[in-house]
């Protein structure tokens, strides 16, 4: 059985410390921002928002929700909008990968993500002189004007499978395909794996009662769940939901 | 985008997809080979003279295509969908049958010429409406030359080009290319024939054409349709120049000077032979 | 000085004059393509547009001027397979407004995507799922369509017709109009409609997705309608302006009211059926999605108001001046339609482009605002000074309006 790799998010363990962050920029050589950047133009494939419950002090409370690609697996937005298969859902893994090498530079995919996880590369890709050094081999840079997006750290699959095929194995083994984010999480909040696989972690926390996903009426059936015991945090996953919330607080 | 090239998908929606816009491409494709086809065939046939005037024919404004029943008033109003073609032209006909039409009159050496204006044309010729006449001569053959209000819109000739002695013209192809310092006037002819003398020297120049025997004078103006039509040519002058903001105009009564472009030498003198001459 | 290439009969304006004209345009040109190479050259980090606002000025006005570039199919086919002869006069007009506008927004969309040079990926492995695709390919095919279409009215100019293989492929090529107004016609209505889908069909944006009906979404419809509805009135405008500006009447008033008649009469089908999409929108498809539609317009400045502009002020006035044979008469009354008509169907794709952006999805995500940069603005209006040169130009060279000549002599 082909494996859907997914992830799930506790939100309330997240510190909002965005070690994920600078994690996931080292292992997929995104290049350092030039100057002139902004947090609208950077790359940033993972990305902590903050969101509050809306109320003064000292009701406030606060929840760090970090955002990537969510991978959806139904009519995957970006991918029937790329109108030139640029876009592509691995059906051996359920990941969304996006191939730059194809890419036009449209950004119709980037209009059509409801999770605004993917970024355009503003700028040509440049590393200040020694710090080429930090490059992961393993990743191949992009160039300017190509979309790109989280692909849940596809040069590891790629290491897992080498290291497989050398042992002899026709499967990898789980611990060897973990997502940079993920190993760099302090508080162990993100955890990543097969959500095919029943006994897994990843698909038992993902039913678990305190489970959501963000805009999941939108259809698109993202494989990122998140967690929270806090009713606001779980109101956040979309607007109905929200309002409802605020109206059933006010009474 | 084809079979063997990667990304190819064989489902319904992709191939119909693909199948609609080579439809298209080919479509258009075929179109333009059609039309290049078509015009080096038509060219071959008939001659870039005759598409000239098939082509010329349409740019006419209706006021220059009204019919010469018209003019001679015979029918209020009639405007010619058949590149003066009267000769198959079954209205024409109707009215030739009648007896009493002006165009079924014979061009006739004693009656007067026809003035205008001082614009003076002789009534033992036919007149083509592009300012060309043809007069059958005792051997049979047709003199060719160009009416008194067309000399005086060319002013002085610098040179003439005729078609050299053996060669077609056909009915309102250019044929005459007469250069003034004023610019190139193209005159039409006025039948369909082979040019049995052609001499120009300097300004002065003479023609002669023997007509193809399947082909007909019936499309050329003649004895008493000849002042109506004049009278509408000058009105059509006067248009044309009045058109253009500077200078001249001929003044009720007036008499148009011996040579126009020298009385009005800044004037476009190329488009007012263009729409005189039934030019494109 | 260049009389010799002027339209035999038509009266035009000296050529110093013509070049006093030109200039400015030029320089406008000039400095448009100046901010457009440094977008290529140095990247689309020249534009304003980020992650969020991945389409911007560009999109929106290409949008808007293949909207009203429509007039050229459209007439064709009303001329050509439907034989409305009265609007002959307008037809050269209508393919050079039309060729100004596509390739236009051609040019413009090549200096917006990151890397122009991949464009012919589309052809050779297309998605053939993606409206984008569909788009990309009938813009291609409808852009040579109308090259061949203007083919003739080029070689119409006096210079030309003096070349004997000209002159008959222009008189051959001429009979052929019809297939070529058929087949743009077809290549017209999947575009027109495919650049509304693209939005449609963003089932990520609950602002801009609509439901399907078949394979496309209603927004496919509304902008065919819509096209329909600004071709013909962006017609009458530049036909008066142009009027305007030379001094002279161009046009007979028939052929003017019998395009406002038609815009009107599209208008009228486009604001029935956009108004029964937006009540479903509001009620069903937008709540569904998770998205209680009075949200949208409690942002910013996009209030409602924007809405019941767009429905009301440039939609219902302009299709009652437009119906209304009394208005429609009047020539001021004509002219004024036909601008509010143009005025709705601007703000449709405004709204359509931008405010679909705008709008954020995630719940804790900001409503963003983008103000296009000076390279945006100085490469669109590259494409307007080109519009008005070659418009210019074809009208100066080439027998645009055949009523002319009679108009100036009556």
């Amino acid at each position: 059985m082909p494996a859907r790799y997914g992830m799930v998010i506790d939100l309330d363990r997240c510190t909002g410390c965005g070690n994920c962050t600078v994690a996931c920029a080292v292992e997929n050589n995104i290049p350092p921002g030039p100057p002139g950047v902004t947090d609208r133009t950077g790359i940033t494939w993972m990305r902590v928002y903050e969101a509050d419950n809306g109320e003064g002090f000292p009701e406030t409370q606060s929840a760090f929700v970090p955002v990537m690609c969510m991978q959806c697996e139904e009519h995957t937005p970006c991918v029937s909008v790329c109108p030139q298969n640029a876009v592509e859902v691995d059906p051996e893994t359920g990941i969304v990968g996006q191939i730059p090498e194809r890419c036009l530079g449209c950004r119709y995919c980037m209009a059509a993500c409801p999770y605004h996880a993917r970024y355009f590369n503003w700028w040509d890709p440049k590393w200040p002189e020694g710090m080429e050094k930090t490059l992961n081999p393993d990743v191949s840079p992009r160039m300017r004007g190509v979309a790109e997006k989280c692909n849940f750290c596809h040069g590891r699959l790629h290491t897992a499978r080498e290291k497989a095929a050398a042992a002899g194995n026709a499967a990898i083994d789980p611990a060897d395909y973990v997502p940079a984010c993920v190993e760099s999480c302090p508080t162990q909040a993100i955890v990543f794996g097969d959500l095919n696989d029943p006994a897994s972690e990843v698909a038992k926390l993902s039913r678990d009662e305190r489970a959501f996903r963000f805009l999941s009426r939108l259809g698109t059936e993202p494989k990122v769940s998140y967690l929270s015991s806090r009713a606001w945090v779980r109101s956040l996953a979309d607007r109905v939901l929200a309002r409802d919330q605020k109206e059933e607080a006010r009474g | 985008m084809l079979p063997w090239v990667y990304e190819f998908q064989w489902n319904a929606f992709h191939i119909t997809f693909l199948l609609i816009f080579f439809t298209v491409a080919v479509v258009v494709a075929t179109t333009v080979v059609r039309a290049i086809v078509r015009s080096n065939r038509r060219l071959a046939r008939e001659g870039h003279a005759r598409v000239s005037w098939h082509s010329a024919f349409e740019e006419l404004p209706a006021s220059t295509r009204v019919c010469r029943h018209q003019m001679s008033g015979e029918v209020r109003q009639r405007t010619c969908v058949n590149e003066f073609a009267c000769a198959d032209c079954p209205e024409h006909q109707r009215y030739l049958a009648s007896g009493q039409s002006p165009s079924s009159s014979r061009p006739l050496s004693f009656t007067p010429a026809v003035t205008v204006s001082g614009i003076q044309l002789p009534t033992d010729r036919y007149y083509d409406r592009g300012h060309t006449w043809a007069r059958i001569e005792p051997d049979g053959t047709f003199s060719v030359g160009v009416d008194e209000l067309g000399r005086r819109l060319l002013g002085p000739v610098e040179s003439v080009e005729l078609p050299p002695i053996g060669t077609k013209v056909a009915t309102h192809a250019p044929a005459i290319r007469i250069t003034t310092k004023h610019g190139l006037a193209m005159l039409r002819s006025p039948i369909d024939g082979e040019v049995t003398y052609a001499c120009a020297e300097g300004d002065r120049w003479k023609m002669k054409v023997k007509m193809d025997p399947q082909s007909s004078v019936a499309h050329l103006l003649r004895g008493p349709e000849i002042g109506p039509w004049l009278t509408r040519e000058l009105e059509r002058l006067q248009m044309t120049l009045s058109d253009q903001k500077v200078g001249f105009s001929l003044a009720d009564g007036g008499v148009p000077v011996e040579s126009m472009p020298d009385a009005a030498p800044k004037k476009d003198w190329e488009a007012v032979w263009g729409e005189m001459f039934l030019e494109a | 000085m260049d009389s010799q290439w002027i339209p035999r009969g038509l009266q035009r304006t000296s050529f110093p004059r013509f070049l006093a004209w030109i200039l400015p345009w030029a320089g406008l040109l000039a400095w448009g393509l100046f901010g457009a190479a440094l977008c290529l050259i140095e990247g689309l980090n020249q534009t304003n547009m980020d992650n969020r606002f991945a389409f911007g000025l560009w999109i929106y006005l290409d949008l808007t001027i293949i909207a009203f570039g429509a007039g050229a199919f459209f007439t064709g086919f009303l001329l050509y397979l439907l034989r409305r002869e009265a609007l002959r006069p307008v037809i050269n007009s209508a393919v050079v407004l039309g060729l100004i506008c596509y390739s236009g927004a051609i040019i413009v969309l090549m200096v917006d995507v990151g890397q122009p040079l991949r464009a012919w990926f589309t052809f050779w492995h297309p998605n053939t799922h993606s409206m984008l695709t569909e788009v990309t390919f009938c813009l291609t095919c409808y852009l040579t369509v109308l090259l061949i279409e203007y083919v003739p009215v080029l070689l119409k100019n006096r210079q030309f017709r003096r070349i004997p293989k000209m002159l008959v492929f222009e008189f051959e090529l001429h009979k052929l109009m019809p297939i070529l107004a058929g087949v743009g016609a077809f290549l017209s209505f999947f575009h027109q409609g495919s650049l509304g889908g693209l939005y449609g069909v963003m089932q990520g944006r609950p602002f801009a997705f609509r439901e399907a009906i078949g394979i496309w979404p209603t927004t496919f419809f509304l902008f065919i309608l819509s096209a329909m509805a600004a071709g013909p009135s962006f017609l009458i405008v530049t036909t008066r302006l142009v009027e305007s500006l030379t001094k002279k009447r161009l046009v007979d008033d028939r052929a003017l009211r019998t395009l406002g008649r038609i815009s009107g009469f599209m208008l009228a089908g486009y604001l029935a059926l956009k108004a029964i999409d937006t009540l479903v929108w509001i009620n069903a498809t937008s709540p569904g999605a998770g998205f209680p539609a009075y949200e949208y317009y409690e942002r910013a400045s996009f209030g409602t108001w924007i809405l019941f502009l767009e429905i009301g002020v440039f939609g219902v006035l302009p299709a009652l001046l437009l119906l209304s044979r009394h208005t429609r008469e009047h020539r001021g009354w004509l002219l004024t339609a036909a601008g509010l008509v143009l005025s709705g169907i601007a703000l449709n794709r405004f709204v359509l482009t931008i405010q679909t952006l705008a709008l954020p999805t995630l719940t804790f995500d900001p409503f963003l605002s983008y103000v296009p940069s000076w390279q945006e603005v100085a490469t669109f209006t590259a494409v307007v000074a080109y519009g008005v040169l070659l418009y210019s130009l074809s009208y100066r060279y080439l027998p645009l309006f055949p009523q002319e000549r009679e108009l100036a002599q009556s």
